[in-house]
């Protein structure tokens, strides 16, 4: 009789009902990280950005950019500030994990950098000015000389100012690697002046192997390729080497792709759009951690991963595959309908890496079509054809759709390289992937770098430990917000009853029986509160993800642990306040709470 | 044979150093299945001597003996059980369950009563059967008080005690109740006590009980009661 009471009445209870679904979703929320400085980091970061003058686009060629091609882009309409720019990855030398990028901002319009300590940015000076964050992770110094290597080149630099770059918010390694982990990688800028004298002596020491090779002692050798370096050789190596050119403007992409193209009078790899991606704290604990393990055990099997430097074709590729028995991707710009996009080469025979479907499982890829990305399945249904051209090529190419995969990090189309060949697609080798240790591979022109799996690993690793105990202090405050909150809304339908509770008393039931009675209460309504509140909360969770992270392909995955923890927690509070309620009750005068009228 | 015996029972409210005795050494004899009639004015005591036979509340002082029974000094588990199984109640304000229907409302009472009667016999003694599904908010009040005292009944008590009844009805629905009550004293055997401010009331009692001042003033035997009919209101 009293369950059914207990029912009727559960409508009167909307507001610990609804108390209980916020609960559930806070606590899944909270869980997976989501937290409510999304805002404030929001507005800090935009300011930041402003500050160091982020790109709102980078236009890429591989045979980089003239200072007339600049100037043509200068003068679109629209376009504010363009410089042109280079961002190189480089090994430290005498220490084989630790790597970063370097930045040269040509004209420092665009994409520049705030200065934390030191001296303010020269575009004369020759000296480098390093992220601060890596340094302090490195101990490094200001007046400390820093020797980097760049395919067989040393710059060596003494490090004069400690700088954030926009830029580099984000500061990883490549495409795989989310969090920046600023102990084995970070950032530097140098100036104009410094390039020009790197390059200088990467053209004289290429031409005094040439002269070596040809039987000159090495000696003479080198001094004759001082010699014979002109103006001209190191104008046209500077032009190659600025493959990028960052310029802040309001319009819109397919716009300035079009005024781009029109006066250069060549298409360009790609165009790419301001990309701000996640950023620290935000990210989704479970999410991650279940994206590690795909990371870990679903998609690569390799032990380190080695990139290749722009241009290197197959053939060219060929003895490091072999030697590294190595399997390989090729990544490229394409277009489909006008949409941007990477066309994803894959030969993974030796199963070093997979490509996985929506379950995550290792799709055996067939060489009659294409695999699109989740996030182009609207370009095609399984059957249907698709057409595509590379970036810098006339051709389309026409293929049929034959499944779909998930792209962790790239929009992308995935063929087999036996397709591509059939197709007779130009594609050059990015990345191969080897059993073999970043220590075991010797150094070679074509490798722009390696990259050891359990390094990336560790990474994640350090941020997943990070997360732990931001999620610890996040529940316990959960906790506590939903003892008070229901605790008082439990108080106050108890004062509302309190006559119905009396009646109850005077009718003879006994205070434990109404004490149970309570608490079995509270306890339906807990679980009515999870069943809604669990899809609720879920429903949140994609939506914020899709919001906030739609750059990433990531499946929501929720741990067991994550449901057990959240649900045990949101029944742990329930009935601990029911139990309160329940005592509360055992208290009431009966003769008090009948005396008014309603 | 006496049912309910009270002997220098007293009720002390203390505040601070004040002290209120709302009961003052009240000591009378009720024999059963007599329909009797509380009278005072206002703060006289009566709700307090109702609540202490009712075992809602216990006394500071004296003993209260029902059916043999000490219940002055009994826990409140035993009180629980006392009330259960020994008196109905029924109040000025109805205070039925507001999410349970009329029939619930008086099932419920055989979850703790040993000896409970069928619900539904208890409201077609007040003439309800017509209402079993519906919801105390869709009932008047005379219809709640009906349904009250059937409640009270279910449980089968050898008292049932009323405090003001009738006071928030009007005459013609007043005089229904009082005849279920009548009935019940006269055809069931039940034991009545009424507490009212209503002279009329009192000349259907057997026994008219006046209290003042936390006293008992006087204790009148009526040979001849009126019906519940010849009540003038
Ligand atoms: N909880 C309490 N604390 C202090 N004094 C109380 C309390 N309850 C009742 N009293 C006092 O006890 C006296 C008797 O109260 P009681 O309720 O029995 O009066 P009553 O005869 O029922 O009056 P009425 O006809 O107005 O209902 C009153 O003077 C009242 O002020
Ligand atoms: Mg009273």
């Amino acid at each position: 009789m009293l369950i059914r009471k207990l029912f009727r009445t559960a409508w009167s209870y909307k507001a610990q009902f609804i108390s209980m679904v916020i609960m559930m979703t806070l606590g899944i929320g909270v869980f997976l990280g989501f937290n409510m400085e999304w805002k404030t980091i929001e507005y800090d970061t935009s300011r930041f950005f402003n500050d160091t003058k982020y790109a709102d686009y980078r236009l890429y060629s591989e045979t980089g950019f003239t200072k007339d091609e600049l100037e043509k882009i200068a003068s679109i309409e629209g376009v504010n500030d363009a410089t042109r720019y280079l961002s190189v990855n480089l090994d430290i030398k005498g220490s084989s994990k630790k790597s970063m990028a370097l930045d040269v901002s040509e004209n420092f319009t665009v994409s520049t950098f705030t200065l934390i300590s030191g001296k303010e940015y020269d575009e004369n000076i020759d000296g480098i000015w390093l992220s601060d964050k890596f340094a302090d992770a490195n101990n490094i110094l200001i007046g400390d000389t820093l020797t980097l290597e760049f395919q067989g080149t040393e710059i060596k630099s003494e490090v004069v100012g400690l700088i954030k770059s926009g830029e580099h918010m984000i500061c990883v390694a490549d495409n795989n690697q989310l969090m920046p982990d600023f102990s084995s990688y970070g950032y530097a800028y140098i100036s104009p002046y410094k390039l020009k004298t790197v390059l200088s002596k990467k053209i004289i020491n290429n031409i005094a192997e040439e002269l070596e090779k040809a039987g000159i002692p090495s000696e003479t050798a080198k001094k004759q390729a001082e010699m014979s370096l002109t103006d001209e050789m190191l104008s046209k190596a500077t032009d190659k080497a600025f493959s990028q050119i960052n310029l802040r403007s309001d319009i819109k992409k397919a716009e300035l792709e079009d005024e781009v193209s029109k006066k250069l009078g060549r298409t360009l790899v790609g165009v790419i759009g301001c990309m701000i991606l996640l950023v620290g704290g935000l990210e989704m604990r479970d999410t991650m951690a279940g994206f590690l393990d795909l990371l870990d055990n679903g998609v690569s099997h390799y032990t380190t991963k080695v990139n290749l430097v722009e241009n290197t074709d197959l053939q060219m590729a060929n003895s490091i595959i072999t030697d590294l028995n190595a399997d390989w991707e090729s990544y490229s710009g394409i277009s489909i309908d006008g949409y941007t996009a990477t066309l994803d080469i894959v030969n993974n025979k030796k199963e070093l890496f997979s490509v996985i479907n929506e379950d995550n499982k290792p799709i055996k890829m067939k060489d009659d079509g294409v695999y699109l990305c989740l996030r182009l399945a609207d370009k095609g249904k399984i059957g249907e054809y698709i057409e595509f051209s590379p970036y810098g090529s006339e051709e389309t190419y026409r293929v049929k759709v034959i499944g779909y995969n998930r792209s962790i990090m790239t929009e992308s189309v995935t063929m087999t390289d036996k397709l591509a060949e059939k197709l007779g697609i130009k594609y050059s080798v990015s990345t191969l992937y080897t059993k073999k240790a970043s220590t075991e591979i010797s150094s070679s022109d074509l490798i722009s770098g390696k990259q050891d799996k359990q390094q990336l690993m560790d990474s994640f690793g350090s941020f997943v430990q990070i997360m732990d105990s931001m999620v610890i202090i996040l529940v316990v405050a959960a906790v506590i917000l939903g003892i008070v909150v229901l605790y008082n809304l439990g108080i106050m339908s108890y004062v509302e009853r309190s006559r119905e509770l009396a009646t109850l008393k005077v009718l003879g039931f006994r205070s434990k029986k109404i004490g149970r009675l309570l608490i079995s209460q509270n306890i339906w309504i807990t679980v009515i509160g999870i069943i809604v509140g669990l899809p609720a909360g879920l429903a949140t969770l994609k939506w914020l993800l899709l919001s906030l992270a739609s750059e990433y392909e990531l499946k929501l995955m929720l741990g067991v642990l994550t449901y057990s923890v959240s649900i045990l927690l949101t029944f742990g509070v329930s009935l601990i306040v029911g139990w309160m309620v329940a005592r509360k009750n055992k208290k009431i005068d009966m003769v008090e709470a009948l005396k008014n009228a309603e | 044979m006496s049912i309910v015996q009270f002997e220098n029972v007293s009720r002390i409210y203390k505040s601070g150093e004040h002290e209120l005795r709302a009961l003052n050494g009240v000591s009378f004899t009720l024999d059963e299945g007599k329909f009797v009639v509380i009278l005072g004015p206002s703060g006289a005591g009566k709700s307090t001597l109702l609540n202490l036979l009712g075992g809602l509340d216990s006394p500071s002082e004296g003993t209260i003996t029902v059916s043999g029974m000490d219940i002055s000094k009994l826990s409140d588990n035993e009180l629980a059980d006392y009330r259960a199984s020994t008196v109905g109640f029924v109040f000025q304000f109805y205070n039925l369950i507001p999410t349970l229907t009329v029939y619930e409302n008086v099932k419920l009472v055989s979850e703790i009563s040993k000896n409970a009667l069928d619900a539904k016999d208890m409201i077609s003694k007040v003439g309800l059967l017509d209402h079993l599904s519906s919801f105390p908010s869709e009932l008047s009040g005379g219809e709640q008080q009906r349904i009250s005292i059937a409640r009270a009944l279910c449980k089968n008590p050898k008292i049932l005690l009323c405090d003001e009844p009738t006071g928030a009805l009007d005459s013609e629905t007043g005089v229904m109740i009082l005849k279920i009550l009548m009935d019940m004293s006269k055809n069931y055997g039940k034991t009545i006590v009424i507490v009212t401010h209503n002279q009329n009331i009192a000349k259907m009692a057997d026994v008219v009980i006046r209290v003042k001042n936390g006293k008992i003033k006087s204790i009148d035997n009526q040979e001849n009661p009126l019906s519940a009919d010849e009540v003038e209101w």
